[in-house]
């Protein structure tokens, strides 16, 4: 019987949910950096664009993160429905770390793909 | 900025309710504003996942819409402790820094360990605080002792010194503040450079 930390399965899992960890910040920002955005339409398109499913809750301290990082900014919106929205935008300096977020993503992709072209000789 | 909107169904509007107490009771260390606006965007956010489902009862879209949120401990926490130990960081609130702590020691198995370390910091801290001030009420049985018979040195406070002798006299006292003040300030700066990831 395999052991729950020798299962291959959850080595993947935890692989997969480190990934995605690590990479919430660039995917949110790229999407910033198309439109503005509030929390629960970014968590929809998030979904629908990348597949990625990420637990509705974890946006907000990430989303927090961002804005005392000074890359988004954020105000609220009155709606028809009397309920407001807190609709975030990129700023200029969350724009540049989105550019040195894609130099290094291409250079890691760049890496991952020759070692993986070097592995399967 | 407290807005509830009104919902058709009245076990639909205790859940939602109940949940939102929840929300408030994790946001309850965070300053007042930040509170309001946070449980706002919550509400929001409720609001919106609610127009989303498919369910044909208004009870079961808010609680398929709370499921989909999670438990507020779960998401707000990271930010309570992140807000704490920037708080903590910049005003040296002793209250900030303690929760800041607590909050962290929590949070995972690396911020736990350097939360003890940093609550072992600040224990010695309070040690040597004590110690000043047991020096004015008991001159002769605190400070750092020697035994001229050989044996460990000791600090602390001694029911009966005996032969021993106390090396530092009131110099303790002057060296006590200081270190205290140092230590109070290096170790609460170093909370921000530590947790500088907290969300």
């Amino acid at each position: 019987m395999v052991k729950p930390s020798q299962n291959p399965e959850n080595t993947k899992f935890k692989w997969d949910s480190q990934l995605r960890k690590g990479l919430l910040d660039y995917i949110i920002l790229l999407f910033l950096n198309k439109k503005e955005y509030y929390g629960y339409e970014l968590i929809r398109d998030i979904k629908q664009v990348t597949d990625i499913q990420i637990s509705e809750g974890t946006i907000y301290p990430l989303l927090n993160r961002l804005r005392k990082e000074l890359l988004i900014t954020s105000q609220w919106v009155e709606m028809e429905t009397g309920i407001p929205r807190k609709y975030y935008q990129i700023t200029d300096k969350g724009i540049t770390a989105v550019e040195q977020m894609k130099t290094s993503w291409d250079r890691m992709n760049r890496s991952i793909n020759n070692l993986l072209e070097w592995s399967c000789k | 900025m407290q807005v509830n909107p009104r919902l058709k169904d009245i076990t639909a509007t205790r859940i939602r309710d109940q949940y939102m107490k929840r929300v408030d009771r994790a946001l309850r260390s965070l300053p007042k504003k930040i509170r309001e606006e946070t449980a706002l965007e919550i509400q929001s956010h409720l609001w919106d996942s609610m127009q989303d489902s498919t369910a044909q009862v208004e009870a079961d879209r808010i609680l398929d819409a709370i499921d989909r949120l999670g438990e507020p401990d779960d998401f707000i926490k990271p930010m309570v402790a992140g807000r704490l130990l920037e708080d903590a960081s910049h005003s040296l609130n002793p209250k900030s820094v303690v929760m800041g702590l607590m909050y962290n020691a929590v949070a995972g198995v690396k911020k736990a360990g350097l939360s003890i370390v940093l609550g072992l910091g600040y224990l010695i801290l309070c040690i040597f605080s004590l110690m000043s001030i047991l020096k004015v009420i008991l001159p002769h049985q605190v400070g750092l002792f020697f035994d001229p018979e050989g044996g460990a040195p000791f600090f602390g406070v001694l029911g009966d010194p005996g032969n021993h002798v106390e090396v530092l006299g009131f110099w303790i006292i002057p060296l006590g503040i200081v270190i205290s003040f140092l230590l109070y300030f290096g170790l609460t700066r170093l909370l921000r450079i530590i947790f500088r990831e907290s969300g």
